[in-house]
């Protein structure tokens, strides 16, 4: 009886593990949330011949004002408000809200609005309102990196605006122009509580029903101020008529819903999870639709150069870059969804192209090399620490940068914190805390925000110097020369990277590509520089 | 029984200044940076400390507890979210009844079948209902919520298109919820009866009962349960409490904008606010549960009821 009993429980749990398997890809059915039945097209046909599009993401804000920090408003504040200027996918800039500008003197622009732009409240938006956003972002304080370069910012005409500049770096004008969004200071005025709720922006769409944590709703106000299509960016055009962003905190949950048709689009999708969709050469499994980019999320090695540490030694830091596969390496953690950059360089930059050497590996791997390199340096065979954060892939590379570094005898111990304690770690002036860290990074050039964090010599962003705690005048100079508006080219970037491999202050891990899924009736994603979603340039098919 | 009420009303005060001061005490030493993880790694320093002063950060420890009780105790105002600048009061609020109803339907789950299941397992004790029931119940108590979430998600909403797998839209969001939820702690409860009852039907006045020539069932349910129930109670007490804070994996796994995963997302965020919120709204719900569950026991037991009374 006993013996049964046992048989009937383990054939039990076996036929729930089944459970998962064998499910099919995507039909068009729906069990999506309210206001569908099961077995309804994923696209909700709202018996008008109007089309809802459904994404999802892993948060919802639950402030939908135009200025605030974290990734999480990103796609919301994506659908609801414009900069002056947008940088496509293409990697080009593309004036949305002004005809042009014109550089006046050294570092100071004018900027021309058009005269007929307005909001979903039909304000009008004029320069004074342009001064305002950008007061209003200079005081939230998340904007400061592509703020650093503002000195002030004033009206000189209805529709024109004067940015004066300061330590202007190449690209820092139209970088600052791409990223503040751009609002009435009568709606921001009238809306009591700074938007959060009662947001009013600028683009095709309003904020019309929201529930904190589960659902936000955009309907398209069909009063766009842009009528003339030669003029709109891709985001102006605005497929959809309703948009509906919800709250899928899981991605194996995103997963599932996509496959079952209850969303239309996701960004989340894990890796492992990822095959259901995507073929290894980057098309989309019948029934979806994928658009892939490369990220400018980099994951890299950055070495504490102070004397307090191991690492201080070149040699060393030559050895642990060459004992690491890097191909080997994003195989293992990101399998074909990504690739390995040697020199934290990403075509997603906007200053960066093919024709720039060293896009592959510095070092290329050799565990003999590396044995060698450790020979040669005055490393004792004590132990050295590798700090690592909160990010998933960092920590699967950890344990196989682990095991490399075992391999050619350099004694490394991991030690692992989630991403508040890490960056408390990090961003601190402790030079004997770490030897060397695995980070991401998520710059928007080569030249500019990573660098002026992880090696500016005079970083003014920390008190105790760069991140890495060493000084290096040459370095500073090859720097400067990089981001000089005036001296940037291909050559200093590339003078600078030279230095930095000579040096090996970091190295480049890999890059994980920005992978977004569509349903069964999405025709084709629609996407930003960065790889986020672009709602309203998201064709879907009609019933 | 009244007063005794008032009064276990009265002391939560303290228990809540207590919880309070400890919670406090406990982030204030937690590593990690506030001003920092809301401006990113690109904000000067001098920014940093400019938002660190405002959140009054930089206070001494004492200075800003004393902050903190002041607008907790004497405002009611847990403060506004560091990352969203939204009030923790009014999200808190919000999001309350999902988790409230989460951890409500569990309960019911082991109220209606967990004590049944129990109940006739003590009463065929080594037959094959007890075994079955056993075997529910040691499935239970042995499956994780988050497993059982998982496999009800593929069958019935991946592979039969039956239920929506996220979101808490309509009744139909709930019911995967709830199985998984009530699944799980359905065992202890099912175990904990049977093996009171056990205890219970060996006495001498079941034994007098049925001398009496009383039905089996007024024996089950007017004699021996009421005399069997009060540790199943605590432990549906405790289990409820416990779901107010710990349904974190449910909310994840269905999306459910509760309690649980908004301070699972605050802690990773250093947002001391919600935190801090978070803890205190849940100690107070737990204090008021376990008030419930000795006006529980008053209603099972007279003698109990004598004892407040008497008090």
């Amino acid at each position: 009886m006993k013996k049964l009993l046992a048989l009937c429980l383990a054939a039990a749990m076996t036929a729930t593990l089944f459970a998962g398997c064998g499910s099919s890809a995507t039909e068009s059915g729906s069990t999506g949330g309210s206001g569908t039945e099961a077995g309804d097209t994923t696209v909700v046909e709202n018996g008008d011949g109007t089309y809802t599009l459904v994404c999802s993401n892993k948060t919802e804000p639950g402030n939908y004002g135009p200025y605030g920090s974290g990734g999480a408003r990103i796609p919301y504040n994506n659908v609801l408000y414009e900069t002056l200027v947008y940088l496509n996918a293409d990697q080009e800039f593309q004036n949305v809200m002004i005809s042009g500008y014109e550089e006046v003197s050294d570092s100071v622009y004018d900027v021309a609005l058009y005269d007929y732009i307005h909001d979903t409240e039909g304000n009008a938006i004029s320069a004074s309102d342009v001064v305002f956003s950008y007061q209003k972002a200079t005081e939230n304080g998340s904007y400061a990196s592509v703020l650093a370069c503002l000195a002030d910012i004033e009206v000189v005409d209805d529709y024109t605006v004067r940015f004066t500049l300061e330590n202007e770096t190449h690209n820092s004008f139209l970088t600052m122009l791409t990223s503040i969004n751009i609002i009435s200071e009568a709606a921001w005025e009238a809306s009591g509580d700074d938007m959060a709720h009662n947001a009013v922006g600028t683009s095709p769409y309003r904020l019309t029903e929201y529930q904190e944590g589960s659902y936000v709703l955009f309907e398209k106000t069909n009063d766009y101020w842009q009528t003339d299509e030669s003029l709109m960016t891709d985001r102006g055009l605005a497929y959809p008529d309703t948009i509906r962003w919800v709250v899928i905190a899981d991605s194996s949950a995103a997963a599932i819903a996509l496959e079952s048709g209850e969303i239309d689009h996701s960004m989340v999708i894990d890796t492992v999870d990822l095959p259901l969709f995507v073929n290894d050469d980057m098309s989309a499994v019948d029934g979806y639709a994928v658009a892939q980019r490369e990220n400018n999320i980099l994951y890299g090695v950055v070495f504490n150069c102070s004397e307090a540490s191991e690492c201080s030694d070149v040699n060393l830091r030559k050895a642990i870059c060459t004992a690491i596969d890097i191909e080997a390496l994003t195989t293992n953690v990101l399998g074909a969804y990504g690739r390995p950059v040697g020199n934290m360089l990403s075509p997603a930059f906007i200053d960066c192209d093919e024709s720039m050497e060293h896009l592959d590996s510095y070092f290329p791997y050799s565990a003999e090399e590396a044995a060698s390199l450790v020979e040669a340096s005055d490393y004792d065979g004590s132990e050295i620490t590798m700090l690592v954060g909160g990010n998933a892939n960092l920590r699967a590379a950890a344990v196989l940068i682990e095991a490399y570094l075992e391999a050619v005898g350099i004694n490394c111990a991991i030690e692992e914190y989630e991403t508040a304690t890490f960056d408390s770690i990090r961003y601190s002036a402790d030079d004997t805390a770490w030897d060397f860290c695995l980070v991401n990074e998520q710059p928007s050039s080569a030249a500019g925000d990573l660098w002026s964090v992880l090696y500016f010599a005079d970083n003014t962003l920390y008190d105790f110097g760069n991140l890495q705690h060493f000084e290096d005048a040459t370095y500073q100079e090859l720097y400067e020369a990089m981001c000089d508006k005036n001296t940037h080219s291909a050559e200093t970037v590339q003078a600078f990277l030279d230095y930095t491999e000579e040096n090996c202050y970091m190295y480049g891990l890999f890059c994980q590509y920005k992978i977004s899924i569509g349903g069964g009736d999405v025709i084709s994603i629609g996407v930003d520089a960065s790889g986020n979603i672009n709602c309203g340039g998201t064709q879907i098919k009609a019933d | 029984m009244v007063k005794y009420v008032i009064k276990r009303i009265l002391l939560i005060i303290p228990i809540i200044l207590i919880v309070a001061i400890l919670i406090f005490t406990i982030m204030y030493f937690t590593p990690g940076d506030a001003a920092r993880t809301i401006l990113g790694n690109q904000a000067t320093q001098e920014q940093v400390e400019a938002l660190m002063e405002s959140l009054g950060l930089n206070d001494s420890y004492f200075k800003q507890l004393l902050n903190f009780l002041d607008q907790l105790f004497l405002h009611f105002d847990f403060g506004t979210s560091y990352i969203n600048g939204t009030s923790v009061m009014s999200t808190i609020i919000s999001k309350l009844p999902n988790t409230l109803l989460l951890a409500a339907m569990a309960l019911a789950v082991q109220i209606c079948v967990g004590i049944p299941l129990g109940i006739t397992a003590a009463f065929h004790q080594n037959k094959w209902q007890d075994i079955l029931c056993t075997l529910v119940a040691l499935l239970g108590a042995s499956i994780p919520a988050f497993f059982v979430a998982l496999v009800l998600i593929l069958l019935l909403s991946n592979n039969l298109h039956l239920l929506p797998s996220y979101g808490i839209g309509s009744w139909q969001n709930w019911v995967m919820p709830f199985l998984a939820v009530g699944f799980s702690g359905l065992g202890p409860v099912a175990r904990q009866t049977r093996s009171q009852m056990l205890e219970v039907i060996r006495s001498d006045y079941i034994v007098t009962a049925r001398a009496k020539g009383l039905s089996q069932k007024t024996i089950k349910y007017k004699h021996a349960l009421p005399n069997a129930l009060i540790p199943v109670v605590t432990g549906m007490g405790n289990s409820f409490g416990n779901a107010l804070g710990g349904t974190v994996v449910i909310e994840t796994a269905f999306s459910i904008p509760g309690v649980g995963l908004y301070m699972y997302q605050a802690i990773g965020n250093r947002d001391l606010p919600v935190i801090r919120g978070g803890v205190i709204v849940i100690s107070i719900l737990f204090c008021l549960v376990m008030l419930c569950l000795d006006l529980a026991y008053a209603f099972i037991d007279p003698r109990i009821k004598a004892q407040y009374e008497k008090k």
